[in-house]
């Protein structure tokens, strides 16, 4: 039930690697096809392509690394080819923050002015193009020390260009740290709205779950209903909460019918999910705990909500990913978050300002899904992670 | 076993506690605070999303902290009916607005003396007349009229001589190429382009013409600028920071087709009753906002990327009202 990454059979190790060749070529088309760093001279005016060499010797280390990449995905095999191929992966993502840190450094020498270089369509693409090798590598079996090395290898360095590298010469950069105080204002904002979202539809959600499968009426009603809300698009949510709210004498706009609409949406995942986790109770496992002389409640907390438990998290953690991508919607209605990045960025047309919107909430959501994962596999009793090998 | 359930139960309710105390202990809206204490009362400040709207929030905020306010950030706050409803149910206590919008978006019922549209001062003490029963007080506007306009590319203009509307018009009724990019509403409303081609006697075609559903200027400037599909005008506002680093220009209207929409603070009545000297501190900031100023600024925030707030004080030290 619960996926460790290791399950996946590592036995086609003796055939070639088309995840990781596909990936490393895709980083080549990046870098031969597509810039990898644009010139603006002010924020609004479009990129000018800037060649690879303006990102000094890191970019070669980049396409060198790819071809390595390429090689070993093809040409190596067995454990050394995964080990191989992580080591390229890590070495691109971490080159390319070098590159990116030269081009900005050199083609922009003058902070006061307002040209700057952009991170063009091929950087990202070599990034998506390593991620592809970074995955592929970590299908097979790999010591922890090689994972975490990899990761720790690419962190250190991205923070390091920025450091000293002149990366925070780079467009994006200097979004935010034009408006640094506006930003992390929007952070905050942004995870406590999803914050109090994510509660309110726990302390809402489970016992409805619960409660559905106990009672066939109720979870008929609340599957449908729930599912319903979900249709509706999130914009037009908001829109409709205003009629609701002003017969209450509330305000349409603000905190409030942002955080209702954000628990209508996660309340789908925490309901349902509940209610699987506790469907798929053995009926043995309950009868046993009836026949131990347990009361119903008893039952419910001692047998079957353990058992449920992984799904449930399960469900708040596809909340939690959702809820904060919805989030970026609610700056319509005079919120905040970071969603309000977004729409200024897309008024000025200025790309990188949308970006620092973005990446943020993509980090968050990477982020949230990590955390709850691992949460995920925490609570499994080690009974059903036996099961699941 | 039993023990390690019961504790990730406890974990997992400890969460969902935690997650819904943070919820309610800090109201989101508020958690754009940053409210600096002051000596007189608290004063909620708004803004429409754009960059002028930061950047006259941000000056009414820098004003109203030096006379002794404790004042809460809650600028870029949405779209002008989401900000404009903020007001009226007392979110925000105040928020600068255009005055031609007093007169043709809020006020449904009145019909308006195209008269009273060109003329600037008349067009402010309609809004604010018509606003009063609304529970809204206007303050002194900006001598700078952020109307409806159309840009084209300087070169362009050069090299057809076209420097008004009225040349504009006339290179058209020769049969001249134009393809212009605007809002839907820039072509549908009334008062934007149909007013200029009843003024100046000209009939745009379904050919000439390319309707996007957003009014950001900056899209439209920018697509004339690069000629995307053929685009060589655009719909501008009297204002925007961007027609410079674009390279365009804005054709002048000197029949006077476009309702005059000057910036100024608009305070809830109750609080403008309450601190009648919400205006000693705002109208000599808002006298000296001429149109190239705004202009100015704005560009500063959208071209070169600064913080609206730095350059609202910026300016406002510069001019010396702001110590």
């Amino acid at each position: 039930m619960v996926r460790e990454p290791d399950n996946i059979d590592p036995g086609v190790s003796h055939l070639a690697d088309r995840v990781g060749a596909t990936g490393a070529l895709i980083v080549l088309a990046g870098c031969a096809l597509l810039p990898l760093y644009a010139l603006r001279a002010n924020r609004i005016v479009p990129g000018i392509a800037q060649p690879i060499a303006a990102g000094g010797p890191a970019a070669w280390v980049l396409v060198l690394l790819a071809m390595v990449a390429l090689a070993a995905a093809l040409r190596a095999r067995g454990p050394s080819r995964a080990r191989l191929e992580l080591a390229c992966a890590a070495g691109m993502i971490a080159s390319l923050s070098w590159a990116l840190a030269y081009a900005a450094a050199n083609i922009t020498p003058d902070p006061a002015s307002p040209a700057r270089v952009s991170i063009g369509a091929g950087a990202w693409l070599a990034i998506a193009g390593a991620a592809a090798v970074w995955f592929a590598a970590t299908r097979s079996p790999m010591s922890r020390a090689c994972r975490v090395g990899a990761a720790a290898l690419v962190a250190v360095s991205w923070l390091a260009a920025g450091w000293w590298g002149g990366l925070a010469r780079l467009s994006i950069l200097r979004e935010y740290s034009s408006q640094s105080d506006a930003f992390w204002n929007e952070v905050g904002t942004h995870l406590t709205l999803v914050g109090a979202a994510l509660g309110l539809a726990i302390v809402i959600g489970v016992p409805l779950g619960i409660l559905a499968s106990r009672v066939l009426r109720v979870r008929r009603v609340t599957l449908s209903a729930v599912g319903l809300i979900q249709t509706i698009p999130s914009l037009a949510l908001l829109g409709l909460l205003v009629l609701p709210l002003a017969a209450l004498g509330l305000p349409g706009i603000g905190p409030l019918p942002a955080i209702i609409a954000l628990t209508l949406y996660a309340l789908l995942p925490i309901v349902r999910n509940t209610y699987l986790g506790l469907a798929q109770v053995d009926a043995s496992a309950i009868d046993a705990g009836l026949g131990m002389g347990m009361s119903r409640s008893q039952v419910l907390t001692r047998v079957e909500a353990p058992l449920a438990l992984p799904l449930v998290i399960e469900g708040v953690r596809a909340a939690a990913v959702m809820t904060i991508g919805i989030a970026a919607v609610v700056a319509f209605i005079g919120v905040g978050t970071l969603g309000v990045l977004i729409i200024t960025g897309l008024g000025y047309q200025a790309d990188d300002l949308i970006l620092l919107g973005a990446v943020p909430m993509v980090l968050m959501a990477v982020v949230a899904d990590a955390l709850l994962r691992a949460l995920g596999r925490f609570v499994t009793s080690p009974g059903i992670r036996e099961e699941a090998r | 076993m039993r023990k390690r359930w019961r504790s990730t139960v406890t974990a997992l309710a400890a969460l969902a506690l935690t997650l819904a105390l943070v919820g309610c202990a800090a109201p989101a809206g508020n958690a754009g605070g940053g409210a600096s204490s002051g000596t007189r009362g608290l004063i909620v400040v708004g803004s429409k999303i754009d960059g002028e709207g930061s950047i006259l929030g941000q000056m009414i905020i820098a004003v109203l902290r030096q006379g002794g306010f404790t004042v809460e950030d809650r600028t870029r706050t949405g779209a002008t009916d989401v900000v404009r409803k903020a007001l009226l149910s007392g979110q925000i206590d105040i928020y600068p607005e255009y005055t031609a919008n007093g007169l043709l978006v809020f006020n449904k019922s009145a019909s308006v003396d195209p008269a009273i549209l060109k003329d600037a001062q008349a067009t402010y003490a309609e809004a604010a007349r018509l606003d009063l029963p609304n529970g809204v007080v206007w303050l002194k506007p900006a001598p700078a009229n952020n109307t409806w306009a159309v840009a084209v590319p300087r070169a362009f203009a050069t090299a057809n001589g076209i420097v008004s509307m009225a040349d504009w018009a006339a290179y058209i009724n020769k049969g001249g190429t134009v393809k212009i990019v605007g809002s839907q509403e820039f072509f549908a409303s009334a008062a934007a382009m149909p007013a200029f081609e009843a003024a100046y006697g000209f009939k745009l075609t379904s050919g000439q013409i390319v309707a996007l559903a957003s009014g950001d200027t900056a899209a439209t400037e920018k697509a004339a600028s690069q000629g995307t599909s053929g685009a060589n005008a655009a719909m501008a506002y009297g204002t925007d920071g961007t027609i410079a680093a674009l390279d365009l220009v804005v054709l002048s209207d000197p029949k006077g087709a476009q309702p005059i929409y000057q910036p100024a603070p608009t305070v809830r009545k109750a609080i403008a009753d309450k601190y009648p000297e919400l205006a000693t501190l705002l109208d000599p900031v808002f006298e000296k906002l001429t149109l190239e100023t705004l202009q100015t600024l704005n560009g500063q925030v959208a071209v070169d990327g600064k913080d609206p707030k730095a350059v609202a004080t910026e300016w406002l030290t510069s001019q010396g009202l702001l110590k």
